[in-house]
């Protein structure tokens, strides 16, 4: 494997780090991969999520590209009025020229977690070059079936959280601040500005996959019920039946897992889907296996 | 700025050069190595030290930030990093940014395990200045922060316990919020002890702080009893670093920030 350090865009201010694979395991007219930041954290990922499954995703023949856009990690912001999806559209589609023009690589997955996926997605509706896409906890739209698994999801939830005395000292902390004046030092200053999710309407988005899917496009989704949004396997079939009968769309539910994948265990199932996913739909050396449909994960026992 | 790979080819660190925006002025031939935290905290305060960074170079300063070896965008894993590790990746970055923005003499400036780090590196290696940005005084209080919070995360309805506190009992892989660990990088990590430095090679150093704790007025009556050259800023800011490393917040930092590039660039903003 080689990684290297490229920068591109204007004034050659956006920053990514190329992973490429030994020659001899990289197939003909592969794909490379170009993940996303997930929301303000810099190209490394999570907990070095980004650069272990770029790693991950090398040593199967494919490569990684892991960028920031502009604005974050090392990368520039762009002066120009144009919106933070409208840069984020920019900021890939030159790093996929910068792909093509010196590795001649011609097609793209993309790859994102939360707000990464959520940039991904209206790139791939627009741009043909995306042949596929990976939503780590992208989109997701609540069912009936959301409905009846989640009153138990919440007292499950709030009983674990009781049980935590750091929460109560937290909350005596709150509520008495000047008796603990001197220990606590809030950051009035620079607060972040959260990133406020618009999801698309159901309708929409809907038929932005049904355009990736009837140009054959891949998409995997893989949804945590640490999310708040996702809590049983189905629900993305209980939304979108339509759309399920194909191979083409693939949906891993990770069960007790958070957000984020904190958990090793986690990461490591998360990158052997990947991986598998990777090789199944893109993969042009050796035996591909074939997947099929939903398919649940299921991590921690449950 | 100038992002690149730069040492021992088979084991490249990565490292963004930033170099000075004003030209021949009094900073002019400053060089400041920016020495990163770890792990959780080190995602939280990437922008911070980007944007310290950029206010040193505005001010006429040569600054490299790095990722030691195991971290960031350098090579190798994690798990395989070690104290000894970073500190002789720390001198190759010294050597690293004397070569390429022709200064003599480098300051460090680290914050918490990094400004540890810095700290024992100025204990063997000459520096010009050494400016702790809330440092990691005891390793054993740190670790068991670490521990706390990983405790509290396993609680979690998504983060069941039996795989969650494997790093702490040494079963399975182990893993400390979201990093791995290992038993050799935890102990000598808990072998950090400050308070115990007899003297740094430093013309002058800095403790600055966001907030006053047990640890710092211990290490600054330490430093004050052997005579070690060092002033001492308060400035109010992100200072509850187990609050924030729990809820993984960016951290902005900006008193900090502006005390910092004061103190190394001797220029009131």
């Amino acid at each position: 494997m080689k990684e290297s350090v490229q920068t591109f865009g204007p004034q050659k201010g956006t920053v990514g780090i190329l992973s490429e694979p030994h020659p001899e395991t990289q197939g003909p007219n592969q794909p490379a991969i170009i993940l996303l930041n997930a929301g303000l954290v810099h190209r490394t990922g999570p907990f070095r999520m980004y650069v272990d499954l770029a790693r991950s995703l090398t040593t199967k023949g494919f490569t990684v590209f892991r960028i920031d856009l502009s604005g974050l990690g090392d990368s520039l912001v762009r002066k120009d009025n144009r919106s933070d999806e409208e840069r984020a559209i920019v900021d890939v589609q030159e790093a996929m020229d910068l792909l093509t023009e010196k590795k001649n690589i011609r097609e793209f997955v993309l790859l994102g977690l939360c707000e990464g996926a959520d940039r991904a997605h209206p790139l791939g509706v627009m741009d043909s070059r995306v042949k596929g896409i990976v939503y780590l906890d992208g989109y997701g739209y609540k069912t009936p079936g959301f409905y009846i698994y989640y009153p138990w999801d919440v007292v499950l939830h709030f009983t674990q959280r009781l049980m935590l005395l750091e929460k109560w000292k937290n909350l005596v902390r709150r509520c008495f601040p000047w008796f603990f004046q001197n220990k606590i030092q809030e950051n009035t200053e620079n607060p972040s500005a959260p990133y406020v999710r618009e999801t698309p309407e159901k309708k929409q988005f809907e038929s932005d996959l049904k355009s990736m899917l009837d140009r054959d496009a891949r998409l995997l989704f893989v949804y945590t019920d640490g999310n708040g949004y996702y809590n049983h396997k189905g629900q993305f079939r209980e939304a979108f039946k339509s759309l399920c009968s194909t191979n083409k769309l693939q949906v891993r539910f990770f069960k007790k897992t958070d957000h984020l994948f904190t958990n090793l265990i986690h990461r490591d199932e998360l990158f052997l889907s990947i991986g598998d996913w990777m090789q199944d739909h893109f993969q042009t050396t050796g035996n591909k296996t074939e997947g099929s449909g939903e398919k649940l994960v299921e991590v921690n026992g449950s | 700025m100038n992002p690149f790979y730069f040492g021992n080819p088979e084991k490249p660190l990565f490292g963004v050069y930033h170099p000075p925006k004003i030209q021949q002025n009094l900073n002019g031939n400053k060089g400041v190595l920016l020495c990163y935290p770890q792990a959780r905290e080190y995602e939280m305060t990437h922008w911070a030290m980007r944007r310290l960074a950029d206010m040193l170079s505005k001010a006429g300063v040569h600054v490299l930030r790095f990722d030691y070896s195991g971290t960031g965008d350098s090579a190798g894993n994690y798990s395989s990093g070690s104290l000894t590790q970073w500190k002789a990746d720390i001198r190759i970055a010294m050597n690293e940014l004397k070569d390429t923005a022709w200064v003599k003499k480098v300051s460090l400036v680290g914050l918490r395990l990094g400004a540890t780090l810095a700290a024992l590196v100025a204990e063997e290696t000459e520096v010009e200045n050494l400016v702790l940005w809330d440092p990691v005084v005891n390793g054993k209080d740190y670790m068991k922060e670490l521990r706390n919070i990983q405790k509290d995360l396993s609680l979690s309805p998504y983060y069941l316990p039996k795989f969650a506190s494997n790093g702490l009992n040494g079963n399975g892989p182990g893993q400390l919020l979201g990093y791995p660990s290992s038993h050799e990088l935890d102990s000598s990590i808990e072998e950090i002890d400050l308070i115990k430095t007899f003297q740094f090679k430093a013309k002058k150093s800095f403790l600055v702080i966001s907030g006053e704790t047990i640890g710092y007025c211990r290490l600054r009556d330490h430093l004050a009893q052997k005579d070690i050259p060092f002033e001492c800023r308060l400035a109010p800011d992100t200072g509850n670093w187990d609050v924030a490393v729990e809820s993984l917040g960016i951290v902005f930092a900006e008193n900090i920030l502006k005390a910092i590039t004061e103190t190394v660039t001797g220029i009131k903003s």
